[in-house]
């Protein structure tokens, strides 16, 4: 396995099993800091397991999750998204009875305007941070391509454009690290590349992803490294052209 | 007009007061926040009984013909907020129970348990309060206010309950457009997606639990201190889904919806049945009140779910868009 100097996640022995099916068994592995991730592995392997795991979905029955040093493995999912760890879903996740740029706005980090306590202080007490906010989701939503439908309903999207939306939540939180679980899975053949790009963009802004992808040509163009999940376990960790030459993958692919 | 008729109006304004503030609260745990509390009518009748034992003194009292825990005389408002802090204690009870573990549905079915359960425990228990006879003689607070008239003292009964109204109807307001209100309906939305942006729902579901019982719990203490009589045939679980209906004929997370909403469902259904030609048995009465109210909610879910005045969208976005721009300039140079 290549080991990185600096990794950002390390995951050690990480087990899940659902009534004695071993979804998960003695995954380790290792993210490093501004990388972008491909988590592969065919149908069942684990790859969403693990990501749920990371994100504090799903409790592992072992191992541990160190973000920057720190163990997060067990704790609930909002306290990890605290940590700095952002996730989307596989089926994109927007709040659906709610505007474009109100989805964008829960994407901040908790704040204070947002208790009880402020809400009964009145207008005065939140409205210039979320104004900054709202300059901010608009700047967002500018580069998303998404200006125009700022007041629509989420709900009311495209699958593409719910996408860009829950990318773009993701991206308002400023995260350390984004998990993407197949951002382009039910993406119209005209927004791929536009989200393509953006994760790509993401990368070169130095933000470390990790990212499930069915698709390997989009990996191979995109990732470095790559992880191979098959049947609960890692396969291998390295670059895609490795992957492609290694025979164990090739025959998880074809069993899988 | 009749001391009679005067009566009537007076009565039919407290109960708009009592199911508007009652439905308010029901919203922002269900319209707003989706939390599915079918043991709502629960904290009403705690607010009741508890304005009732801490105004109606000792238990001994009257010849100690009903039987009651604590029995104290609080001056008013004491009672009142004594009534609301009980009932936010019993929603952050019972909230602590169902809202942590159990998935939404499963907090459903468990609250409707214990709606019902909550009924035979306090039918069959009589020190509590005065089991299925129920607490009678609740005093009316206003009636100490001054030497005026009964007339006149109701009709300040009627001003103190508009005022609750108002002042809840701004608390309404402030929490639900604020951010605090945003972070409430995208627990609704989509509780995975607010989890994963760091947000906890189950700490936004026992904060409006417990916001929802003890606007719940002062509804009902108004209640019981108008009619001055409170009994578990007053609370029986089916009244939960008044409220219910109440919100979703109104508009689910709207304010001003959910206020017309309580008044049409709540008192004009009641209203309204008197003038039906089917004669005035009260049991007939009564049940058709129940299968309008769930005809309406049926209807409502499946013609018009947002409800009649349905829950606004927030329009945020501070810059016009281009093409609006084209339509303000076509407007200014009238073409």
């Amino acid at each position: 396995m290549t080991s990185h100097p600096d990794p950002l996640l390390v995951v050690e022995d990480l087990a899940k099993s659902y009534g004695g099916v071993h979804a998960v068994q003695n995954v380790s592995l290792s993210i490093p800091r501004g990388s972008l991730t491909g988590l592969i592995g065919p149908n069942g392997a684990g790859k969403s397991t693990v990501l749920g795991m990371i994100a504090g979905y799903i409790r592992p029955d072992r191992g541990t999750i160190e973000l920057d040093g720190e163990d997060i493995a067990g704790l609930p999912a909002h306290r990890v998204a605290r940590s700095g760890v952002t996730r989307t879903f596989q089926a994109a996740s927007v709040f659906n009875r709610m505007t474009v740029l109100e989805n964008l706005l829960l994407g901040v980090p908790p704040w204070k305007g947002e208790s009880i306590a402020s809400a009964l202080a009145g207008r005065r007490r939140w409205r210039n941070q979320e104004r900054a906010q709202l300059d901010h989701a608009e700047s967002l939503l500018e580069r998303l391509r998404l200006r125009a439908l700022a007041d629509t309903y989420a709900g009311e999207l495209s699958g593409g454009q719910k996408r860009l939306v829950e990318i773009g939540r993701a991206m308002m939180s400023r995260p350390h690290l984004m998990l993407l679980d197949e951002p382009m899975a039910g993406v119209s053949r005209t927004l791929a590349p536009v989200i393509e790009g953006l994760i790509a963009e993401l990368r070169e802004e130095g933000m470390t992803v990790v990212l499930i992808e069915h698709e390997l040509g989009l990996v191979e163009r995109l990732c470095s490294p790559v992880i191979v999940l098959a049947q609960g376990r890692v396969l291998m960790q390295g670059e895609m052209d490795e992957a492609r030459a290694d025979p164990e993958v090739r025959r998880a692919y074809l069993v899988g | 007009m009749s001391a009679a008729t005067q009566y009537y109006i007076a009565t039919i304004l407290v109960f708009i007061c009592v199911d508007v503030i009652a439905s308010w609260g029901l919203d922002i745990q269900f319209g707003v926040t989706g939390v599915l509390n079918f043991a709502y009518i629960l904290f009403q009748a705690f607010g009741a009984y508890v304005a009732a034992v801490l105004s109606l003194g000792s238990s001994s009292a009257n010849g100690g013909f009903q039987h009651y825990l604590v029995g104290l005389t609080l001056p008013f408002p004491l009672p009142i907020l004594g009534a609301m802090l009980a009932g936010a204690g019993l929603a952050a009870l019972v909230g602590l129970i169902t809202l942590r573990r159990l998935r939404s549905d499963y907090q459903a079915m468990v609250m409707l348990v214990i709606s019902v359960v909550a009924t035979i425990v306090v039918t069959s228990s009589i020190g509590l309060f005065n089991g299925s006879a129920g607490l009678s003689l609740i005093p009316n607070p206003a009636f100490t206010w001054g030497s005026f008239s009964r007339q006149t003292q109701t009709w300040f009964f009627v001003g103190f309950c508009v005022a609750c109204m108002l002042v809840v109807g701004l608390f309404m307001y402030a929490l639900v457009y604020s951010p605090f209100g945003r972070l409430l309906r995208g627990v609704r939305e989509n509780e995975a997606g607010i989890e994963a942006m760091g947000r906890s729902a189950t700490r936004a579901r026992l904060q409006v639990f417990v916001i929802g019982g003890a606007l719940a719990a002062l509804s009902g203490a108004l209640l019981a201190e108008f009619i001055g009589a409170w009994a578990p045939s007053e609370w029986l679980y089916p009244e939960t889904f008044v409220f219910f209906t109440a919100v979703i004929v109104g508009g689910r997370g709207s304010v001003s919806g959910v206020a017309l909403g309580a008044a049409l469902v709540g008192v004009g259904v009641q209203q309204a049945v008197q003038y039906l030609p089917i004669g005035s048995d009260p049991t007939v009465l009564a049940a058709m009140e129940w299968i309008i109210t769930g005809l309406l909610t049926l209807a409502f879910l499946w013609v018009r779910p947002q409800g009649l005045l349905p829950e606004r969208r927030r329009r945020l976005s501070r810059r016009t868009r281009p093409e609006m721009n084209a339509t303000a300039l076509e407007k200014a140079i009238g073409t």
